[in-house]
């Protein structure tokens, strides 16, 4: 099984890459098609045209733009992403610089809010029609209608400004604080792990808000999408004749778990990969540091490389996912495999 | 008919029936598209009977209330329906139980034999496993006893090589091996009283009457009372040692399957009988005009309208007892029975 | 006439979230088109003696940073969001049904490269895309308008193409096609009204997606601009207030976001729900 397994996986990454290399594609000539000369930036008013013509060729700008993709993918390949020009810094080192920054944003906050979201929309499919469902699907709703960044905002207000139980919205710990050294990249678990009990309290402080923020953005969705498979699996066939053989309400519930189980993750991941955006959008407010901030503000400054990087990113990230989710599917779902 | 080897308990009435169906009506409200409320009169009076050791046949076209019957037994009516009347069992009324009395019944005492049963099996858990959780809820057995008690009854039922099949899925097994796992379901915990709902359709020709000859064999061996549900009489005829025919949500003839093939007393059993037969010979009898509309409610005969014998009192006079013919233990529900 | 009206009452009583979301979107629809009568003040006036001054009788939701009144630029909002979610959506069908009637009824490679175009998307998180495609065209409302559009067009192919796909295997094409039907007559008065259905409910779920994507958009800087009253461009801009206390620069804009969203949410809500049963009665 874990030889077909692994064949089968390799089968979807051969799939995905192209898809992968088809949304760097576009986006590297939408960036480069559409406005914005990196030529003038870099060389400041006063350069000659001798000097744009130089800067353009260092660039590799002068040639055709078919050709600067295919340069780009070689390079890539062997890891070399290019500069940012506003910060002359590889693109690799600053996204594996703040990479692990984004992925505890996201994962803590996806986690907490699978945590609160699939019992919810679980008990509201066991209970339908009732009061409790009614309010799960009002809930749902109008998580669903809250955008993201304007959540964060009325968080500030409130947890900041109004009750002061939260540290201002910059970064990720007191400025007067040392980081602590590097096991993990998340200042509160190395913290943690180094002992350092005042810097951990601060981490985690300075965690809460965006991390709470995310959670509640995610739990409407998982919510929803848990409560309408839950649904189905109790209206089906097999648990009305689980019923008529007197199994009982615990193991019926059982079982409508173990069934659902398998959608419910499969939606969290897909819910992982949409929640890329949504985070960046928290980290511009918060400050956060990580790559969707960065992301954000290359593009608002037309840095090429950068912005590419950033899309790279996503897109890995997503078929990353997505393969998990696949293997997920394949190991817990005995159904698929005839399928695959 | 039936097997001259295998003589049914002496006929019925005389002794405690195994189940007592006693003026059961049954009605579902719901709002249509426009939110105005309908009711659908499903069963109107049902009166039916079960004797001990004996096989009962429940026989009508679609909608006449036969699977609502079997459902209303076995106690899997959604929280809307509005049901009246007892359904009498080992004394008790099932209709009066809930929960935990009731699922120390089903499962136990009554099986069920589900209709289709690809979908009536749980997809993600292997059929011996299914078994056993079925064996332990209701018995103190160990794992190892009722997994052996589970491997048995697969050997039963003619599965072939029953250790492997054991840990089969249930989306492996074909259409008559999952029709003999559920059988295996319904009777492993040795029930009073089978009730198969159906139990041949979507099965080929060839392995329906496997599975029938099996039932039959079975449920005589355990010394067992069954009712099988059916649109078809050649079962009714080959399997059963009583019938009862439905229309409309009543009973409008049942007795010994012997007395009514010979002298069906209701015109409606009259061309159901005619109606098979002549599906051998040459001629189709027309059965229906508009199948009767369950909306309406009426207390008078609902066959009046298509009865070719129809009387003035049979529009008007009440019809809620059966009436007994020549033999106590045949019944009719028609103002013209009287004369045979 | 009457009857028809009875009908409708119905429905909205059988299925009271249709009933409240279409009156949510229906008093925004009202303010937009309404907004010069219903503003009480110019939404670009500045009032410089009244910068930043909190909720009072003169300015009824305060003044933003620019001195100007909140009400007034609140209620302009709704014109910019339903400028461009109407259009957006409007697009979106407009590229999206013919391609999903084509590549339902006829697969091929269109019915090929639609599946990909939606693995493409669903590899990546859209936000992200739109964002990346508006900055690099230029930020202009007209830009937002298609990239929405084009964004969205995929998902109506898909609705139709699956309705069609389900209808493709009923009776009701083979006695179309018994009869004589050519294809193209086939496709419009056969298949479309009966794929429309399936859509109804993505209109109002896509309308609420394009009004909160380009106010992300504004928000992020992207778009549209100080000064005109759009709703995400203020909070952008109440954003930097937030730490200071001045709450309502970016709270009542969001405020007007989350109800007009919600009620576009609340209405594809019932609408899925009265399909579905109209479906189980036909």
């Amino acid at each position: 099984m874990w030889v077909q397994l692994f064949r089968f996986l390799l089968r979807r990454l051969a799939v995905s890459l192209p898809l992968v290399v088809g949304v760097v594609f576009v986006t590297f000539m939408l960036v480069r098609i559409g406005g914005g000369d990196p030529v003038a930036l870099l060389a400041g008013p006063t350069a000659s045209a001798q000097e744009h013509a130089e800067i353009r060729k260092g660039l590799g700008l002068d040639q055709s733009l078919v050709t600067q993709f295919g340069i780009y993918i070689s390079k890539a390949a062997q890891g070399d992403l290019g500069q940012s020009w506003l910060s002359s810094k590889q693109v690799s080192e600053e996204i594996t610089k703040r990479a692990l920054v984004t992925l505890e944003l996201l994962l803590w906050g996806v986690a907490i809010g699978a945590l609160v979201g699939i019992p919810l929309g679980a008990r509201a499919a066991a209970r339908r029609g009732s009061m409790f469902d009614q309010v799960v699907r009002a809930l749902s709703l109008a998580g669903f209608s809250i955008p993201t960044y304007w959540l964060g905002l009325i968080a500030i207000l409130t947890f900041f400004y109004a009750l002061g139980l939260s540290p201002a919205p910059m970064g990720r710990l007191d400025a007067t604080l040392i980081t602590p050294d590097r096991i993990t990249g998340s200042y509160f678990i190395d913290a943690l792990l180094r002992g350092q009990w005042e810097v951990a309290r601060s981490a985690l402080s300075h965690l809460l808000l965006p991390v709470m923020t995310v959670a509640v953005v995610a739990c409407a969705p998982i919510m929803k999408h848990t409560r309408a498979i839950a649904s189905e699996i109790v209206d089906s066939e097999f648990i009305r004749f689980a019923r008529s053989s007197g199994l009982g309400e615990r193991r019926i519930r059982g079982m409508v778990l173990r069934n659902s189980m398998v959608p419910v993750l499969t939606f969290v991941g897909t819910e992982i990969v949409g929640l890329l955006g949504t985070s960046s959008l928290i980290e511009l407010i918060f400050s956060w540091g990580g790559i969707g901030q960065w992301g954000l503000q290359s593009i608002l400054n037309g840095d090429f490389a950068a912005i590419q990087g950033y899309v790279l990113f996503a897109a890995l990230l997503s078929v990353v996912v997505f393969v998990v989710i696949d293997a997920a599917n394949y190991l817990l779902e005995p159904r698929g495999r005839e399928r695959m | 008919m039936n097997h001259p080897t295998m003589t049914p308990a002496a006929t019925s009435d005389a002794v405690n029936p195994v189940l007592s169906i006693r003026g059961v009506h049954l009605a579902f409200a719901s709002r249509d598209a426009v939110g105005a409320v309908r009711r659908a009169h499903v069963l109107n009076g049902v009166e039916l009977e079960v004797g001990p050791g004996r096989i009962v046949g429940l026989i009508g076209e679609t909608g006449a209330g036969k699977s609502m019957t079997a459902t209303a037994t076995i106690g899997l009516l959604p929280p809307s329906a509005e049901i009246k009347g007892q359904i009498i069992f080992e004394g008790v009324d099932l209709l009066s139980l809930q929960g935990a009395a009731l699922d120390k019944v089903r499962g136990a005492r009554i099986g069920f034999v589900a209709q289709n049963p690809r979908a009536a099996l749980e997809p993600v858990t292997r059929v011996g496993d299914q078994l056993v959780r079925l064996i332990q809820a209701h018995s103190s057995l160990s794992s190892q006893a009722a997994r052996e008690r589970a491997i048995a009854i697969l050997e039963a039922v003619g599965i072939p090589d029953p250790q492997a099949r054991y840990r089969a899925y249930p989306h492996e097994l074909s259409g008559g091996m999952a029709q003999r796992v559920v059988i295996a379901m319904a009777l492993v915990n040795l029930p009073q009283l089978v009730i198969a709902d159906e139990p041949t359709t979507g099965l080929d020709v060839t392995v329906q009457a496997q599975v029938l000859d099996l039932l039959q064999q079975l449920v005589r061996a355990q010394g067992a009372a069954a009712l099988i549900i059916t649109h078809d009489l050649g079962i009714v005829a080959q399997y059963c040692d009583d019938m009862a025919i439905m229309f409309a949500g009543r009973v409008v003839e049942r007795g010994p399957v012997a007395h009514i093939f010979a002298k069906p007393q209701h015109p409606y059993s009259r061309r159901l009988i005619a109606a098979s037969r002549a599906r051998i010979g040459t001629a189709l009898t027309s059965m229906k005009s508009d199948p009767p509309d369950l909306f309406r409610q009426t207390t008078a005969c609902v066959y009046a309208d298509r009865c070719e014998l129809v009387a003035a009192v049979c529009q008007s006079a009440p019809l809620e007892k059966s009436c007994s013919t020549a033999a106590p233990d045949h019944r009719v529900l028609c103002h013209l029975a009287q004369t045979p | 006439m009457r009857t028809t009206l009875m009908a409708w009452l119905n429905v909205f009583r059988g299925f009271p979230s249709i009933a409240v979301g279409l009156l949510i979107v229906g008093l925004y629809a009202a303010m937009a088109l309404l907004a010069p009568w219903l503003a009480p003040m110019d939404p670009i006036a500045v009032h410089a003696d009244a910068v930043l001054s909190p909720p009072s009788a003169r300015f009824l939701l305060g003044t933003d940073g620019n001195g100007m009144d909140l009400f007034s630029r609140i209620i302009y909002g709704a014109r910019y969001a339903f400028g461009i979610a109407v259009p957006a959506v409007l697009l979106s069908i407009l590229i999206g049904l013919p391609v999903g009637l084509w590549a339902g009824y006829r697969g091929g490679w269109i019915d090929e490269g639609l599946l990909r175009c939606m693995d493409l998307l669903r590899v990546f998180p859209s936000i992200i895309l739109a964002l990346t495609i508006v900055a690099a065209t230029g930020q202009s409302i007209m830009n937002v308008i298609l990239v929405i559009g084009l964004l969205d067009a995929p998902i109506f192919a898909r609705v139709v193409r699956a309705e069609i796909l389900a209808l493709r295997g009923g009776l009701l094409m083979e006695s179309a096609r018994a009869i004589g039907n050519g294809t193209s007559r086939m496709l419009f008065v056969h298949l479309l009204p009966n794929s429309i259905s399936g859509a109804l409910t993505q209109i109002s779920v896509r309308m609420a997606w394009a009004i909160r994507v380009s106010a992300t958009l504004a928000f992020v800087g992207i778009g549209i601009q100080q000064p005109t009253p759009e709703w995400g461009a203020m909070i952008r801009q109440g954003a930097e207030f937030m730490v200071t206390g001045e709450w309502w620069v970016a709270l009542f804009p969001g405020m007007a976001l989350v109800t007009l969203i919600f009620g576009l949410n609340l209405a594809a809500d019932g609408i899925q729900d009265w399909m579905g049963r109209r479906r189980t009665q036909r």
